[in-house]
């Protein structure tokens, strides 16, 4: 079997520079096709070359970087077919007849009905939410239909959806699960925590099923079925395949960044289609950020007889207002609607059904255009994956991100600039400003001469403005590269008032492009048209992006005080260096995830991304003052796996646990599995320079035997010793201490890992036989001890 | 409950209400280790190492025993100083601002805590210079205001106001 492969070219992640690969050069890109393929890659891996599983690009971390080889699941050029199968073997094929019947007589206790469904790992989130969308009434395959003919029960022939999603569809559902991708949604935990099991295939070839234990008494598959078809021999055989109900093995699994294996499949829980509601007002950070810690003020809670709002999101423009004193935030809220209640689209009705032509399904859904598309192993549907995000007005400004938002609308800036221009003209005219405008949301009441003492440097700024509207009018730039050009005009005069001047002037810039992208809107559409928000037609806006996400407990102290310092270092990086960062800081609220290393791991989770521009000066300088700052250990933030994530395993530890002086802690736990189905690290294929500096690596040495082997005797004093410490990582040491009667020490270090050791134990008494493997992993030893007592002769 | 503190900071007593004798014990540094009696004005510039601990103890026998108060940690960010730590040590539970004694560090790693220089502009007007807006033009691609004037999703070239 051979397994499409390109050699030598370069691999890239969708954020970076185009035309500046992250990998000039990666020594093999494969294109596995189904789980043969990938237990073959596993199985075959030349020694010291190293895998590591890669499915839309869509990581801004370097979690997602191979040491050698990528398996790609989901071919970034599109060239190869993706591993995209929707799969019924399992679901229903492997079902336990007992969860079939609590399927059908769903108790009360069990909560919001669901579904559920099973497809491979390259599959992206906007094909499974059409899929989803589609339902499977119309697939004789189906457990819809499998509980239609069994029980005669229709109640599964609807559409389903994601019970919550990031803001983006275009990752692939494993690759969002995998590093940690959340959305607001405050009322549950991320998407990870939807998987009922995950397939993974492992260094060496063996693949493993993994679910939750069976504590309920109603186990979700038939193990039985599932060893009789994953065991077969075009998959290795039965003793290649494991099935592990195991929480601890489940909890390590969902959040695993690429370390366990490459994931084969995954099965997720699924909900009945819903609305959703999407609300946003503008206000101020300074207005809103002392609610946060409280989660019964009206960010959290309904006011009166309102409805509770499921969804919280809280986006600041990090260039301050009102003479640096405030800064502009929209406050997002969602609540869940009944698609009944949703507004209908004014676009023709997709043509495969759904019932109401609800708004967003024609626009992110659209029709099935290619019933069994080559390339994603699925369906193709018109829309999915395409466009502007939806708005009720066509415009993609949907201000969930900023940046997508804005590249969405190609007269953005040109607006905004053209509105500045004029309002600065009018201030020169009159010495007075608009309410409402720009120029006067980043000036303060107040006595003295203030701006008016700058009218001469803003004179001379209205040329420069002029200059660059026509520059942007005729330039095929990237908006990072316009905002810089228009940056570097404003401030980057050594003059003191000059740039004072230019300071104004990109503040009122600022407030007005943020204003614009965070307008106030109250609408409604089907779920994932609201939460996807991303720009799928723009191709050159929102690249070569820094983004960082910080995860602290919304009633932590430090999470205020991170985001005022931040945005204290924009002011500051303004009138020092004349830089200033194009992005935002935006808060989202969720609750904690069962997955071991999830940095949602607080009670009430709130994840702060900062976000910029990285070919604007000053972008790039905040991004990585966020990235300083979170890694402090003073302020403890987390690092989302999948965004810039740069921390030592010392960091890691002392967040996550299993430090050398307390070897306990999920960490601790997350290793223990990955020691489990790695042979206890000695499986290193899926290691990387990622893991091994965050220390997602076994760190724990283990000796598996040690044992005498010969034993000393009347005729023969001589005694042999036997150990196995072959399952350990590389760079395990061995040595052994003999310890005579008479208190004499042997020694020998560096031994093989495994092997055996003569001595004589020619003295009268007890020795004493001492066998340590040790491991050191970033300047940190770890040892594994075992003792024997040999009488001597 | 000691609170810990992970590199170099200086400290500043800016609070006792004087109803027991305070002092502020610190462990576990490189260079400050010790007691120092915690008058408003006490101040130690340099505190470093990897990590130390600061405990907040108060005694009612003139010294002859001490025992730890509640401490409550409240970090800030303020435009002279940066991030910033109060810690409010009291003997019972009080809100910070009722506390028997209040010392305030400030981190000193330029890295995460670069010293912040006040604006040296000014940008304000006199109460009188704001005016209310004007009403919007009217918009060129349909008469109306406020004018938006964008093009339809996804590729079109049409205009619409919205």
């Amino acid at each position: 079997m051979t397994i499409p492969q390109s050699q030598l070219a370069p691999w890239t992640r969708k954020h970076d520079k185009p035309g500046v690969p992250l990998v000039a050069q990666a020594p093999v890109i494969l294109f596995p096709q189904s789980l043969e393929d990938l237990i073959q890659l596993c199985a075959t891996r030349p020694a010291g070359q190293r895998l590591h599983a890669a499915g839309s690009h869509w990581a801004l971390s370097t979690a997602a970087v191979s040491d050698h080889a990528f398996i790609e699941t989901h071919d970034f050029n599109e060239v190869f077919p993706a591993m995209g199968r929707t799969l019924f073997d399992v679901v229903p094929g492997c079902l336990s007849d007992a969860f079939l019947v609590s399927l059908n007589a769903p108790s009360l206790a069990a909560g919001t009905p669901g579904y559920f469904v099973h497809f491979e790992s390259g599959k992206r989130i906007y094909q499974l939410y059409a899929e989803l969308d589609v339902g499977d009434s119309q697939n004789p395959q189906s457990l819809c239909v499998l509980m239609q003919n069994r029980f005669g029960n229709n109640a599964f022939t609807g559409s389903w959806g994601f019970a919550t999603l990031g803001g983006a569809g275009g990752q692939t559902v494993v690759g969002a699960l995998s590093t940690g991708t959340h959305g607001g949604d405050f009322d549950r935990p991320p998407v990870a925590d939807e998987v009922m099991a995950l397939h993974v295939v492992a260094d060496g070839g063996k693949h493993f099923w993994i679910e939750r234990s069976h504590r309920d008494g109603t186990p979700f598959t038939d193990e039985a079925k599932l060893r009789a078809f994953y065991g077969q021999a075009r998959f290795g055989g039965p003793k290649n395949f494991e099935v592990i109900y195991n929480d601890a093995v489940w909890r390590a699994a969902i959040m695993q960044v690429g370390r366990f294996g490459v994931v084969y499949s995954a099965v997720l829980r699924v909900v009945p289609q819903y609305g959703l509601r999407e609300q946003l007002v503008l206000s101020d950070w300074e207005s809103v950020r002392g609610k946060i810690a409280d989660p019964t003020s009206d960010l959290f809670t309904p006011l009166g007889q309102e409805t509770p709002h499921r969804f919280l999101q809280i986006a600041i423009n990090p260039i301050p207002s009102t003479n640096g004193t405030t800064h502009l935030a929209g406050i997002m809220k969602r609540w869940t609607l009944p698609v009944d209640q949703v507004q209908l689209s004014p676009m023709p009705p997709v043509g495969w059904g759904g019932g109401r032509n609800v708004a967003g399904r024609p626009e992110r859904v659209g029709d099935i255009v290619v019933p069994l598309d080559p390339t994603l192993n699925a369906p193709r549907f018109s829309m999915a994956g395409t466009g502007v995000p939806w708005s009720p007005d066509d415009s993609g400004i949907t201000s969930f991100s900023l940046l997508d938002s804005a590249c969405a609308d190609g007269n953005f800036m040109d607006g905004v600039v053209s509105g500045i221009y004029t309002e600065i003209e009018n201030f020169l005219g009159n010495n007075a400003v608009a309410i409402g405008g720009g120029l006067a949301g980043a000036i303060a009441a107040g006595l003295g001469p203030g701006i008016l003492a700058l009218a001469p440097f803003l004179l001379a700024l209205l040329a420069f403005l002029a200059l660059f509207l026509n520059a942007l009018r005729n330039s095929g730039s990237t908006m990072g590269q316009a905002l810089n050009n228009l940056r570097n005009g404003l401030l980057g005069s050594s003059d003191p008032s000059q740039r004072a001047a230019g300071i104004l002037v990109w503040r009122a810039i600022a407030a007005e492009a943020f204003k614009s992208q965070q307008s106030p809107h109250d609408y409604n559409a089907i779920s994932y048209a609201i939460m996807d928000g991303h720009n799928y037609d723009d191709i050159s806006c929102t690249v070569n992006v820094r983004s960082v996400e910080v995860f602290f407990d919304a009633a932590d102290p430090n999470l205020i005080a991170f985001v005022d310092r931040l945005l204290q270092f924009e002011i500051d990086q303004e009138f020092q260096s004349g830089k200033s960062v194009v992005g935002y800081i935006s808060l989202r609220f969720c609750q904690p995830s069962q997955g071991l290393i999830a940095p949602e791991a607080f009670p009430r989770t709130v994840a702060v991304e900062c976000s910029g521009l990285a070919d604007e000066a000053g972008s790039t300088e905040f991004v990585d003052f966020a990235v300083a700052l979170a890694q402090d250990p003073n302020i403890k933030g987390v690092l989302h796996w999948g965004q810039q994530n740069n921390s030592s395993q010392a960091e890691i530890e002392f967040r996550f646990g299993d430090l050398p002086a307390s070897p306990d802690g999920p960490l601790h736990d997350w290793r223990a599995v990955l020691g489990a189905l790695t042979d206890n690290g000695r499986l290193d294929g899926f290691s990387s320079q990622f893991t091994r500096r965050a220390g997602l690596e076994v760190v724990q040495p283990l000796i598996d035997a040690f044992s005498v082997a010969s034993a000393p005797s009347a005729g023969n004093p001589n005694c042999t010793l036997a150990w196995d410490c072959r399952n350990n990582p590389a760079g395990t040491i061995v040595s052994l201490e003999i310890v005579s009667p008479a208190a004499g020490v042997t020694s020998a270090p560096g031994l093989a890992l495994q092997g055996t050791h003569t001595f004589s134990a020619s003295q009268p008494g007890t020795y004493v036989a001492v066998l340590r493997a040790s491991l050191t992993r970033n300047g940190e030893t770890r040892h594994a001890t075992q003792a024997l007592q040999i009488a001597g002769v | 409950m000691p609170t810990t503190f992970y590199g170099k900071w200086s400290l500043d007593v800016t609070g006792n209400i004087l109803e027991f004798a305070q002092r502020v014990r610190i462990q576990g540094s490189l260079n400050a280790d010790g007691d120092l009696a915690a008058s408003v004005g006490a101040q130690i510039a340099e505190i470093d190492g990897a990590a130390w601990q600061v405990f907040l103890e108060r005694s009612g026998d003139g010294g002859a025993t001490w025992q730890e108060n509640l401490v409550q940690r409240i970090p800030t960010v303020t435009p002279q100083n940066g991030w910033t730590v109060t810690l409010y040590g009291d003997d019972s539970v009080v809100p910070p601002q009722d506390s028997d004694v209040t010392v305030q560090f400030v981190y000193l790693d330029p890295l995460v805590n670069p010293h912040p220089s006040p604006p040296p502009y000014n940008f304000t007007l006199p109460p009188g210079s704001f005016w209310p807006q004007r009403p919007p033009p009217l918009c060129e691609c349909c008469c109306k205001a406020p004018c938006c004037c964008r093009p339809r999703a996804p590729k079109g070239k049409r205009l619409v106001c919205c």
